[in-house]
Protein backbone atom coordinates (compact mmCIF):
# COMPACT_ATOMS: atom_id res chain seq x y z
CA UNK A 1 0.00 0.00 0.00
CA UNK A 2 1.61 3.71 -0.86
CA UNK A 3 2.09 5.99 1.72
CA UNK A 4 1.42 9.89 1.15
CA UNK A 5 5.22 10.23 4.04
CA UNK A 6 6.88 7.87 1.12
CA UNK A 7 6.61 9.99 -2.51
CA UNK A 8 7.51 7.63 -4.56
CA UNK A 9 7.46 8.24 -7.72
CA UNK A 10 6.62 5.72 -10.57
CA UNK A 11 10.56 5.88 -11.59
CA UNK A 12 11.47 4.54 -8.20
CA UNK A 13 8.42 1.89 -7.97
CA UNK A 14 10.14 0.55 -11.51
CA UNK A 15 13.56 0.80 -10.14
CA UNK A 16 14.80 -2.76 -8.46
CA UNK A 17 16.37 -1.87 -5.21
CA UNK A 18 18.19 -3.98 -2.65
CA UNK A 19 18.00 -1.72 0.86
CA UNK A 20 21.09 -3.48 2.70
CA UNK A 21 20.09 -1.71 6.36
CA UNK A 22 16.47 -2.35 7.07
CA UNK A 23 16.45 -2.30 10.94
CA UNK A 24 14.54 -5.19 12.81
CA UNK A 25 14.33 -4.42 16.93
CA UNK A 26 11.95 -6.81 18.55
CA UNK A 27 10.78 -6.20 22.04
CA UNK A 28 12.37 -8.50 24.73
CA UNK A 29 7.86 -9.95 24.93
CA UNK A 30 8.45 -11.09 21.60
CA UNK A 31 11.86 -12.84 22.03
CA UNK A 32 10.52 -14.52 24.99
CA UNK A 33 9.54 -17.50 23.57
CA UNK A 34 12.92 -18.40 22.31
CA UNK A 35 14.50 -18.13 25.24
CA UNK A 36 16.68 -20.85 26.70
CA UNK A 37 18.35 -19.78 29.36
CA UNK A 38 15.76 -19.57 32.28
CA UNK A 39 17.72 -16.48 34.46
CA UNK A 40 17.92 -14.58 31.43
CA UNK A 41 13.86 -14.81 30.99
CA UNK A 42 13.37 -14.02 34.54
CA UNK A 43 15.46 -10.88 33.87
CA UNK A 44 14.10 -10.19 30.40
CA UNK A 45 10.47 -10.52 31.71
CA UNK A 46 11.21 -8.33 35.14
CA UNK A 47 12.80 -5.43 33.41
CA UNK A 48 13.23 -5.79 29.56
CA UNK A 49 16.08 -4.95 27.59
CA UNK A 50 18.98 -5.18 30.17
CA UNK A 51 20.15 -1.91 31.63
CA UNK A 52 23.09 -0.01 29.50
CA UNK A 53 25.09 3.42 29.78
CA UNK A 54 22.38 5.64 29.04
CA UNK A 55 22.83 6.08 24.84
CA UNK A 56 22.89 9.51 23.35
CA UNK A 57 19.77 9.57 20.94
CA UNK A 58 18.74 13.01 19.01
CA UNK A 59 16.26 14.14 21.34
CA UNK A 60 18.08 17.32 22.38
CA UNK A 61 18.61 18.56 19.07
CA UNK A 62 15.08 18.13 17.35
CA UNK A 63 11.87 19.59 17.82
CA UNK A 64 9.91 16.42 18.11
CA UNK A 65 12.26 15.36 21.37
CA UNK A 66 12.07 12.59 19.76
CA UNK A 67 15.09 9.84 20.24
CA UNK A 68 14.82 8.99 16.28
CA UNK A 69 14.77 5.22 16.82
CA UNK A 70 11.24 4.34 15.39
CA UNK A 71 10.50 7.80 13.64
CA UNK A 72 8.81 5.87 10.93
CA UNK A 73 7.36 2.86 12.93
CA UNK A 74 8.29 -0.38 14.26
CA UNK A 75 8.27 -3.41 12.19
CA UNK A 76 8.71 -6.78 14.12
CA UNK A 77 6.61 -9.33 12.08
CA UNK A 78 7.08 -10.46 8.37
CA UNK A 79 3.59 -8.57 7.70
CA UNK A 80 5.32 -5.59 8.74
CA UNK A 81 8.17 -6.04 6.92
CA UNK A 82 6.39 -6.36 3.42
CA UNK A 83 4.47 -3.67 3.82
CA UNK A 84 6.83 -1.38 4.72
CA UNK A 85 9.48 -2.69 1.70
CA UNK A 86 6.62 -1.93 -0.34
CA UNK A 87 6.05 1.24 1.02
CA UNK A 88 9.86 2.35 0.48
CA UNK A 89 9.94 0.83 -3.11
CA UNK A 90 12.32 -1.59 -1.80
CA UNK A 91 12.26 -5.14 -3.73
CA UNK A 92 15.01 -6.85 -1.41
CA UNK A 93 15.50 -6.06 2.87
CA UNK A 94 18.75 -7.10 4.27
CA UNK A 95 17.54 -7.01 7.85
CA UNK A 96 19.89 -5.63 10.38
CA UNK A 97 19.58 -6.00 14.17
CA UNK A 98 18.35 -2.87 16.04
CA UNK A 99 20.28 -3.06 19.22
CA UNK A 100 22.46 -0.52 18.63
CA UNK A 101 22.46 -0.10 22.63
CA UNK A 102 23.51 -3.90 22.87
CA UNK A 103 27.09 -3.34 22.73
CA UNK A 104 27.06 -1.51 26.24
CA UNK A 105 25.42 -4.24 28.13
CA UNK A 106 27.50 -5.18 30.86
CA UNK A 107 26.15 -8.56 31.37
CA UNK A 108 27.57 -11.03 28.98
CA UNK A 109 24.85 -14.00 29.92
CA UNK A 110 22.17 -11.68 28.73
CA UNK A 111 23.67 -10.43 25.33
CA UNK A 112 24.60 -13.41 24.17
CA UNK A 113 21.34 -14.92 24.74
CA UNK A 114 19.58 -12.03 23.29
CA UNK A 115 21.39 -12.02 19.85
CA UNK A 116 20.78 -15.99 20.10
CA UNK A 117 17.27 -15.56 20.04
CA UNK A 118 16.97 -12.51 18.00
CA UNK A 119 18.68 -14.68 15.10
CA UNK A 120 16.41 -17.22 16.20
CA UNK A 121 13.30 -15.27 15.91
CA UNK A 122 14.35 -13.29 12.85
CA UNK A 123 15.08 -16.49 10.77
CA UNK A 124 12.18 -18.67 12.07
CA UNK A 125 9.44 -16.29 12.08
CA UNK A 126 10.51 -13.23 9.31
CA UNK A 127 12.72 -14.66 6.96
CA UNK A 128 10.81 -17.67 5.90
CA UNK A 129 7.47 -15.41 4.65
CA UNK A 130 9.23 -13.52 1.51
CA UNK A 131 12.39 -14.94 -0.64
CA UNK A 132 13.23 -11.42 -0.59
CA UNK A 133 13.78 -10.86 2.65
CA UNK A 134 17.54 -11.82 3.58
CA UNK A 135 19.13 -11.66 7.30
CA UNK A 136 22.40 -10.53 8.70
CA UNK A 137 22.47 -12.02 12.34
CA UNK A 138 23.89 -10.56 14.60
CA UNK A 139 27.84 -11.89 16.11
CA UNK A 140 28.59 -11.97 19.82
CA UNK A 141 31.18 -9.26 18.92
CA UNK A 142 32.52 -9.57 22.60
CA UNK A 143 33.51 -13.03 22.77
CA UNK A 144 35.19 -14.50 19.13
CA UNK A 145 34.68 -18.38 20.15
CA UNK A 146 31.43 -17.69 20.15
CA UNK A 147 30.99 -15.40 17.59
CA UNK A 148 32.74 -18.16 15.46
CA UNK A 149 30.21 -20.89 16.89
CA UNK A 150 26.99 -18.34 15.55
CA UNK A 151 28.23 -18.54 12.32
CA UNK A 152 29.07 -21.60 11.80
CA UNK A 153 25.23 -22.31 13.08
CA UNK A 154 23.80 -19.92 10.63
CA UNK A 155 25.78 -19.84 7.74
CA UNK A 156 23.95 -22.29 5.42
CA UNK A 157 20.62 -21.38 6.12
CA UNK A 158 19.63 -20.13 2.91
CA UNK A 159 17.96 -16.75 4.25
CA UNK A 160 21.61 -15.63 5.76
CA UNK A 161 23.56 -13.03 3.88
CA UNK A 162 26.34 -12.41 5.45
CA UNK A 163 26.61 -11.50 9.56
CA UNK A 164 26.23 -8.58 11.60
CA UNK A 165 28.62 -6.55 13.93
CA UNK A 166 29.77 -2.94 14.86
CA UNK A 167 32.60 -1.03 14.63
CA UNK A 168 32.44 0.56 18.03
CA UNK A 169 32.88 -0.31 21.24
CA UNK A 170 34.82 -3.45 21.20
CA UNK A 171 38.69 -4.53 20.38
CA UNK A 172 39.30 -3.34 16.62
CA UNK A 173 39.16 -6.39 14.13
CA UNK A 174 42.73 -6.28 13.25
CA UNK A 175 43.29 -7.76 16.97
CA UNK A 176 44.36 -11.61 16.33
CA UNK A 177 42.03 -12.89 18.54
CA UNK A 178 39.36 -12.39 15.34
CA UNK A 179 41.07 -14.56 13.33
CA UNK A 180 38.77 -17.19 14.30
CA UNK A 181 35.47 -15.34 13.46
CA UNK A 182 37.27 -14.60 9.73
CA UNK A 183 37.88 -18.10 9.41
CA UNK A 184 34.50 -19.04 9.97
CA UNK A 185 33.43 -16.28 7.23
CA UNK A 186 35.58 -17.90 4.90
CA UNK A 187 34.70 -20.98 5.55
CA UNK A 188 30.98 -20.38 4.43
CA UNK A 189 32.01 -17.47 1.76
CA UNK A 190 29.79 -14.89 4.51
CA UNK A 191 30.75 -11.45 4.27
CA UNK A 192 30.82 -9.44 7.71
CA UNK A 193 28.72 -5.75 8.24
CA UNK A 194 29.65 -3.69 11.14
CA UNK A 195 27.19 -1.00 11.76
CA UNK A 196 28.13 1.87 14.35
CA UNK A 197 26.65 1.47 17.77
CA UNK A 198 27.47 1.49 21.63
CA UNK A 199 28.72 3.29 24.26
CA UNK A 200 26.11 5.93 22.98
CA UNK A 201 28.37 6.63 20.67
CA UNK A 202 31.73 7.89 22.28
CA UNK A 203 32.53 6.41 25.62
CA UNK A 204 32.07 9.40 27.79
CA UNK A 205 35.33 8.34 29.95
CA UNK A 206 37.82 9.80 27.45
CA UNK A 207 38.83 13.31 27.10
CA UNK A 208 37.16 13.50 23.79
CA UNK A 209 33.86 11.36 25.08
CA UNK A 210 33.34 13.77 27.92
CA UNK A 211 34.01 17.10 25.75
CA UNK A 212 31.07 15.95 22.98
CA UNK A 213 27.76 18.15 23.89
CA UNK A 214 25.61 18.15 20.79
CA UNK A 215 24.14 15.46 18.23
CA UNK A 216 25.80 16.60 15.73
CA UNK A 217 29.26 15.98 16.61
CA UNK A 218 28.13 12.71 18.18
CA UNK A 219 26.35 11.10 15.31
CA UNK A 220 27.45 13.22 12.63
CA UNK A 221 31.33 12.35 13.48
CA UNK A 222 31.37 9.67 15.80
CA UNK A 223 30.52 6.90 13.38
CA UNK A 224 32.69 8.15 10.39
CA UNK A 225 35.49 8.57 12.78
CA UNK A 226 35.20 5.00 14.80
CA UNK A 227 34.38 3.42 11.04
CA UNK A 228 37.85 4.89 9.87
CA UNK A 229 39.94 3.20 12.76
CA UNK A 230 38.48 -0.17 12.22
CA UNK A 231 38.96 -0.27 8.21
CA UNK A 232 42.59 1.04 9.12
CA UNK A 233 42.98 -1.23 11.92
CA UNK A 234 42.23 -4.73 10.01
CA UNK A 235 44.20 -3.35 7.20
CA UNK A 236 47.67 -2.66 8.96
CA UNK A 237 47.46 -5.29 11.11
CA UNK A 238 47.38 -7.87 7.75
CA UNK A 239 43.76 -9.23 8.04
CA UNK A 240 43.04 -9.49 4.20
CA UNK A 241 46.87 -10.58 3.88
CA UNK A 242 45.85 -13.65 6.12
CA UNK A 243 42.16 -14.32 4.47
CA UNK A 244 42.32 -12.88 1.08
CA UNK A 245 38.57 -13.69 0.22
CA UNK A 246 37.49 -11.89 3.30
CA UNK A 247 34.57 -9.24 2.50
CA UNK A 248 33.47 -6.84 4.84
CA UNK A 249 30.42 -3.82 4.33
CA UNK A 250 30.76 -0.77 6.93
CA UNK A 251 27.25 0.42 6.88
CA UNK A 252 26.14 3.65 8.33
CA UNK A 253 29.81 4.85 8.68
CA UNK A 254 29.46 7.26 5.60
CA UNK A 255 31.63 7.08 2.61
CA UNK A 256 33.54 10.32 1.64
CA UNK A 257 36.13 9.47 3.51
CA UNK A 258 37.01 6.74 1.89
CA UNK A 259 39.40 8.73 -0.66
CA UNK A 260 40.98 10.59 2.13
CA UNK A 261 42.08 6.89 4.10
CA UNK A 262 42.83 5.33 1.29
CA UNK A 263 45.65 8.20 0.31
CA UNK A 264 46.40 8.70 3.95
CA UNK A 265 47.48 5.10 4.77
CA UNK A 266 49.19 4.48 1.72
CA UNK A 267 51.41 8.06 2.21
CA UNK A 268 52.35 7.16 5.60
CA UNK A 269 52.95 3.33 4.85
CA UNK A 270 55.00 4.33 2.07
CA UNK A 271 57.03 6.54 4.66
CA UNK A 272 56.91 4.39 7.88
CA UNK A 273 56.51 0.64 6.36
CA UNK A 274 58.86 -1.19 9.09
CA UNK A 275 56.03 -1.25 11.79
CA UNK A 276 53.82 -3.62 10.23
CA UNK A 277 56.29 -6.47 10.32
CA UNK A 278 55.15 -6.51 14.46
CA UNK A 279 52.32 -6.79 14.27
CA UNK A 280 51.38 -10.26 15.17
CA UNK A 281 49.03 -11.25 12.45
CA UNK A 282 52.46 -10.12 9.52
CA UNK A 283 54.61 -11.52 12.37
CA UNK A 284 53.03 -14.95 11.91
CA UNK A 285 52.88 -14.61 8.35
CA UNK A 286 56.63 -14.09 8.32
CA UNK A 287 56.06 -10.75 6.16
CA UNK A 288 58.04 -7.72 6.32
CA UNK A 289 55.64 -5.48 4.69
CA UNK A 290 52.03 -5.61 3.39
CA UNK A 291 51.59 -7.54 0.23
CA UNK A 292 49.42 -4.73 -0.97
CA UNK A 293 49.34 -1.12 -0.82
CA UNK A 294 46.54 0.19 1.49
CA UNK A 295 44.13 1.99 -0.56
CA UNK A 296 44.10 -1.79 -2.33
CA UNK A 297 42.71 -3.60 0.41
CA UNK A 298 40.55 -0.45 1.11
CA UNK A 299 38.36 -0.61 -2.08
CA UNK A 300 39.09 -4.46 -2.72
CA UNK A 301 37.69 -5.59 0.56
CA UNK A 302 35.25 -3.35 1.78
CA UNK A 303 31.91 -2.43 0.74
CA UNK A 304 29.61 1.01 2.27
CA UNK A 305 26.67 1.77 2.56
CA UNK A 306 24.41 5.08 1.15
CA UNK A 307 23.40 6.23 4.60
CA UNK A 308 24.06 8.24 5.24
CA UNK A 309 24.89 9.94 1.47
CA UNK A 310 26.72 13.41 2.41
CA UNK A 311 26.42 14.45 -1.28
CA UNK A 312 28.68 17.35 -2.43
CA UNK A 313 26.00 20.42 -3.79
CA UNK A 314 28.15 20.22 -7.01
CA UNK A 315 27.28 17.53 -9.19
CA UNK A 316 30.64 17.35 -10.89
CA UNK A 317 32.31 17.35 -7.38
CA UNK A 318 29.79 14.50 -6.24
CA UNK A 319 30.86 13.00 -9.23
CA UNK A 320 34.61 12.98 -8.42
CA UNK A 321 34.16 11.61 -5.12
CA UNK A 322 31.89 8.61 -6.40
CA UNK A 323 34.63 7.55 -9.10
CA UNK A 324 37.40 8.14 -6.45
CA UNK A 325 35.62 5.89 -3.83
CA UNK A 326 34.58 3.40 -6.27
CA UNK A 327 31.33 3.30 -5.84
CA UNK A 328 30.99 1.44 -9.11
CA UNK A 329 32.06 -1.62 -6.97
CA UNK A 330 31.43 -0.54 -3.36
CA UNK A 331 28.42 1.72 -2.51
CA UNK A 332 25.09 -0.10 -2.17
CA UNK A 333 21.98 1.79 -1.40
CA UNK A 334 20.50 1.46 2.39
CA UNK A 335 17.40 3.34 4.16
CA UNK A 336 18.42 3.13 7.97
CA UNK A 337 14.24 1.88 8.05
CA UNK A 338 13.14 3.30 10.71
CA UNK A 339 15.37 5.63 12.18
CA UNK A 340 14.78 9.13 11.34
CA UNK A 341 17.97 9.58 9.59
CA UNK A 342 15.84 7.37 6.64
CA UNK A 343 16.62 7.86 3.26
CA UNK A 344 14.74 6.57 -0.06
CA UNK A 345 16.14 6.04 -3.17
CA UNK A 346 14.92 9.07 -5.21
CA UNK A 347 18.38 10.92 -5.01
CA UNK A 348 19.97 7.97 -6.67
CA UNK A 349 17.56 8.63 -9.84
CA UNK A 350 18.13 12.02 -9.40
CA UNK A 351 21.54 13.25 -9.36
CA UNK A 352 22.89 14.08 -12.44
CA UNK A 353 26.44 13.03 -11.01
CA UNK A 354 24.84 9.20 -11.45
CA UNK A 355 24.18 7.75 -14.83
CA UNK A 356 21.98 4.65 -15.47
CA UNK A 357 25.16 2.22 -14.69
CA UNK A 358 26.23 3.28 -12.06
CA UNK A 359 22.50 3.72 -10.66
CA UNK A 360 21.88 0.35 -11.30
CA UNK A 361 25.28 -0.66 -9.17
CA UNK A 362 24.26 1.26 -6.33
CA UNK A 363 20.66 0.45 -5.91
CA UNK A 364 20.99 -3.65 -6.33
CA UNK A 365 24.47 -5.20 -8.24
CA UNK A 366 26.37 -4.42 -5.66
CA UNK A 367 24.47 -5.70 -3.26
CA UNK A 368 24.06 -8.61 -5.03
CA UNK A 369 27.26 -9.12 -5.65
CA UNK A 370 28.50 -8.59 -2.08
CA UNK A 371 25.64 -10.48 -0.05
CA UNK A 372 25.58 -13.02 -2.36
CA UNK A 373 21.97 -12.67 -3.19
CA UNK B 1 -0.89 35.37 -10.72
CA UNK B 2 -3.83 32.42 -11.06
CA UNK B 3 -6.27 31.48 -8.62
CA UNK B 4 -6.73 27.96 -7.85
CA UNK B 5 -9.46 26.13 -5.63
CA UNK B 6 -7.86 23.18 -3.65
CA UNK B 7 -9.63 22.62 -1.34
CA UNK B 8 -13.47 22.64 0.76
CA UNK B 9 -12.60 25.33 4.26
CA UNK B 10 -13.81 22.40 6.27
CA UNK B 11 -11.82 19.67 4.54
CA UNK B 12 -9.01 20.30 6.69
CA UNK B 13 -9.40 20.09 10.82
CA UNK B 14 -6.49 22.37 12.96
CA UNK B 15 -3.39 21.23 12.91
CA UNK B 16 -3.82 18.70 9.66
CA UNK B 17 -2.03 19.11 6.74
CA UNK B 18 -2.62 17.30 2.89
CA UNK B 19 -1.29 17.49 -0.51
CA UNK B 20 -2.35 19.17 -3.36
CA UNK B 21 -1.53 19.40 -7.33
CA UNK B 22 -1.04 22.44 -8.46
CA UNK B 23 -0.42 23.02 -12.14
CA UNK B 24 1.76 20.11 -12.05
CA UNK B 25 3.56 20.96 -8.64
CA UNK B 26 2.87 19.38 -5.42
CA UNK B 27 2.10 21.86 -2.83
CA UNK B 28 1.68 20.89 0.95
CA UNK B 29 -1.42 22.76 2.27
CA UNK B 30 -2.10 23.54 6.06
CA UNK B 31 -4.96 24.29 8.90
CA UNK B 32 -2.95 25.76 11.12
CA UNK B 33 -5.63 26.76 14.25
CA UNK B 34 -8.15 28.00 11.52
CA UNK B 35 -5.42 29.73 9.37
CA UNK B 36 -4.54 28.12 5.74
CA UNK B 37 -0.83 27.93 4.45
CA UNK B 38 0.79 26.28 1.71
CA UNK B 39 4.58 25.64 1.00
CA UNK B 40 5.64 23.50 -1.89
CA UNK B 41 5.57 19.63 -1.12
CA UNK B 42 9.45 18.70 -1.36
CA UNK B 43 11.92 18.91 1.22
CA UNK B 44 14.80 20.14 -0.50
CA UNK B 45 17.49 17.93 2.12
CA UNK B 46 16.02 14.47 1.32
CA UNK B 47 12.76 15.24 -0.48
CA UNK B 48 10.47 14.16 2.38
CA UNK B 49 6.88 15.17 1.81
CA UNK B 50 6.07 18.27 3.85
CA UNK B 51 2.45 18.19 4.01
CA UNK B 52 3.00 14.89 6.21
CA UNK B 53 5.24 17.42 8.46
CA UNK B 54 4.02 18.79 11.94
CA UNK B 55 3.78 22.56 13.32
CA UNK B 56 5.53 23.18 16.21
CA UNK B 57 2.40 23.60 18.23
CA UNK B 58 2.07 19.84 18.27
CA UNK B 59 5.18 20.60 20.35
CA UNK B 60 5.92 20.75 24.30
CA UNK B 61 7.78 24.04 23.30
CA UNK B 62 5.16 25.76 21.25
CA UNK B 63 5.68 29.04 20.63
CA UNK B 64 2.56 30.99 19.43
CA UNK B 65 4.73 33.66 17.51
CA UNK B 66 6.99 30.65 15.54
CA UNK B 67 4.66 29.38 12.90
CA UNK B 68 7.27 25.91 12.31
CA UNK B 69 6.58 23.66 10.00
CA UNK B 70 9.17 20.51 10.60
CA UNK B 71 9.72 17.74 7.82
CA UNK B 72 8.81 14.28 8.53
CA UNK B 73 11.99 12.95 8.02
CA UNK B 74 14.62 14.40 9.26
CA UNK B 75 12.46 17.63 10.95
CA UNK B 76 14.05 20.19 8.98
CA UNK B 77 12.12 23.55 10.21
CA UNK B 78 10.59 25.90 7.80
CA UNK B 79 8.24 29.33 8.63
CA UNK B 80 4.93 28.28 7.27
CA UNK B 81 4.37 32.18 5.87
CA UNK B 82 7.17 32.95 4.41
CA UNK B 83 9.41 29.12 3.38
CA UNK B 84 12.47 30.11 5.35
CA UNK B 85 14.56 27.97 6.57
CA UNK B 86 16.03 29.71 9.41
CA UNK B 87 18.98 27.57 10.11
CA UNK B 88 19.88 27.16 6.68
CA UNK B 89 18.66 29.92 3.92
CA UNK B 90 19.68 27.90 1.39
CA UNK B 91 17.56 25.43 2.16
CA UNK B 92 14.43 27.34 2.07
CA UNK B 93 11.22 26.35 0.28
CA UNK B 94 8.54 28.29 -1.58
CA UNK B 95 5.74 29.14 0.21
CA UNK B 96 2.34 30.06 -1.36
CA UNK B 97 -0.58 32.76 -0.45
CA UNK B 98 -3.79 31.22 0.22
CA UNK B 99 -6.93 32.70 1.26
CA UNK B 100 -10.78 31.44 1.84
CA UNK B 101 -13.28 32.39 -0.19
CA UNK B 102 -16.81 31.51 0.54
CA UNK B 103 -16.53 27.47 1.17
CA UNK B 104 -12.98 27.13 -0.96
CA UNK B 105 -9.68 27.28 0.15
CA UNK B 106 -7.56 29.62 -3.02
CA UNK B 107 -4.11 29.26 -3.51
CA UNK B 108 -2.50 32.07 -5.43
CA UNK B 109 0.39 30.65 -8.44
Amino acid sequence: MKSERYPVTEEMEEAFVVDVDFHVEPSMETLLPYAENSAVERNLKIEGFPPTTRYWASSYATPYGDNGRTTHGVAETAEDIIDVKEKLAVDVSLLTPGYNTLPDVQNVVMKDEIVRMYNDYVLEEIAPADENIKVLPAIQQWSPERAAEEINRLATDDSVAGFYGFFGSYSLLGNKEYDQVFEALVEHDMPLALHGGGTGNWPQKDLIGNSLQTWSEMYGLVHPVRAMMMVGNMIMNGVFDKFPELQMAIIEGGSNWVPFVANRLDEVYHDHPEDVRMTERLDELGQEYLQKQPSEYLLDHFAFSTQPISSPDKPKNFAAMLEMMNAKENLMFATDYPHYTLELHNWVLESSAIDEELQERILHENAERVFQI
Amino acid sequence: MTDHVVADADELGPGEGKTVEVDGLSVALFNVNGEYYATSNRCPHKGGPLAEGFFNHDLPTFDEEKCALHCPWHYWEFDLETGENPVNPEGSVRAFDVSVSDDDVVLSL
